[in-house]
């Protein structure tokens, strides 16, 4: 993990069974919703539920500032604990919640490299203990919204050619053969992408543990699809959480410095009237680059 | 506690590829079962034994990979 761009916003299993005991680092399980956790969990770690602890259904948005810093000191973090977040579905919903925990000003936040399913494959300790912390007074700093990107931002850039959409869903989603994930409830009125994006899907970046690739197998996937760094990238997918997940690895672990999430992603897109979308197969790189030109 | 008898495996449900996985904590019998190219779990079975998770997941699992519908591309609108 050593040679990623920032190498200190990943820890391993090792590194968490070293710090279970550790006061100033909090463990949090971040998935859809609670039930994996109640199963068993890593000792220590509290549960968040990105269905009604991390997203205002209401709004269709993040948490407001107060309701983060309720969450935060009910899960007895302060503005200096080490936040650890890892999860199931390949940590998608923790790779939200370390967004998050970035647009709110939370310092020090690390992500467990392979999340739950690499500490369950790895056969080590789970407890089914619900901890108990005392409460703290977090007060978050001011939303920084440079690391998200709403719609006015992605139809500007459409317009001018002026960033990178990389499309992290799967290559059926990208053309549009399928509006969502088998399997998954239609959010949007129709399929297809934002004209111009790359595909590059999430599961790309990571290997069959849930690990993260290497720097060098995750710089030649995404230069392979013209994405190198040189001009800002928006990420997105279906509702912003696999695009959290390919936000982190080029933001963090290449260390691209200008790259935003679109967290209305496809459902949003998708269903805006007069919006226009592809379907097929993304162009090569070459015809996109002189077309941009 | 901790997660055993970890086993991962790759078939197909309604026409789709998945990716089961199954393992057991403590006295309950998971079985997970995700689309393999998109990588969302799809349905999550858990019961006192390894046959009656698997069967629960794979029902679940049927029932909603069924209704995926496919678009033709060559058509707008």
């Amino acid at each position: 993990m050593s040679n990623y761009s920032h190498p200190e916003v990943l820890v391993s299993t090792d590194w968490v069974q070293q710090n279970l005991d550790n006061p100033s680092v909090r463990l949090v399980e971040v998935d859809v919703e609670n039930s994996a956790y109640d199963q068993g969990h890593i000792r220590g770690a509290v549960a968040w539920s990105w269905q009604t602890q991390l997203s205002d259904r209401l709004r269709r948005d993040i948490i407001p500032r107060d309701e983060f810093e309720k969450l935060l000191s009910q899960s007895g973090i302060t503005p200096d604990t080490t936040v650890v977040l890892y999860g199931d579905n390949n940590n998608w919903f923790a790779a939200w919640a370390f967004w998050q925990l970035k647009i709110y000003g939370h310092r020090d936040v690390r992500l467990l490299n392979g999340g739950r399913k690499k500490w369950l494959q790895e056969g080590l300790e789970l407890t089914q203990e619900v901890p108990q912390y005392q409460p703290t007074n977090y007060k978050a700093k001011e939303p920084d919204f440079s690391i998200r990107a709403f719609l006015p931002e992605v139809q500007q850039a459409l317009r001018q050619h002026s960033a990178a959409l990389v499309d992290v869903r799967s290559p059926q989603e990208f053309t549009g053969e399928i509006i969502a994930p088998p399997g998954l409830p239609e959010t949007a009125q129709r399929p297809g992408h934002i004209p111009g994006a790359r595909s590059i899907p999430w599961s790309k970046a990571a290997n069959e543990d849930g690990t993260f690739k290497s720097l060098e197998e995750l710089r030649q996937l995404y230069a392979s699809e013209g994405i190198d760094g040189s001009k800002p990238v928006i990420t997105y997918c279906r509702i912003g959480e696999r695009s959290s997940h390919s936000w982190f690895v080029l933001k963090y672990l290449l260390g691209y410095k200008n790259v935003v999430n679109y967290d209305g992603s496809w459902t949003e897109w998708g269903s805006i009237v007069g919006a226009p979308i592809e379907r097929g197969a993304a162009k090569p790189v070459g015809e996109l680059v002189a077309h941009a030109g | 506690m901790r997660a055993e008898n970890w086993e991962r495996s790759q078939t197909e449900v309604a026409g789709w590829p998945v990716t089961v996985t199954a393992y057991r904590i403590g006295d309950k019998y998971i079985t997970e079962i995700a689309s393999t190219d998109s990588g969302a779990c799809v349905a999550r079975g858990i019961a006192e034994s390894a046959d009656e998770s698997r069967k629960g997941a794979f029902e679940t699992a049927s029932r909603r990979l069924e209704r995926t519908r496919h678009f033709d591309l060559t058509i707008g609108g």
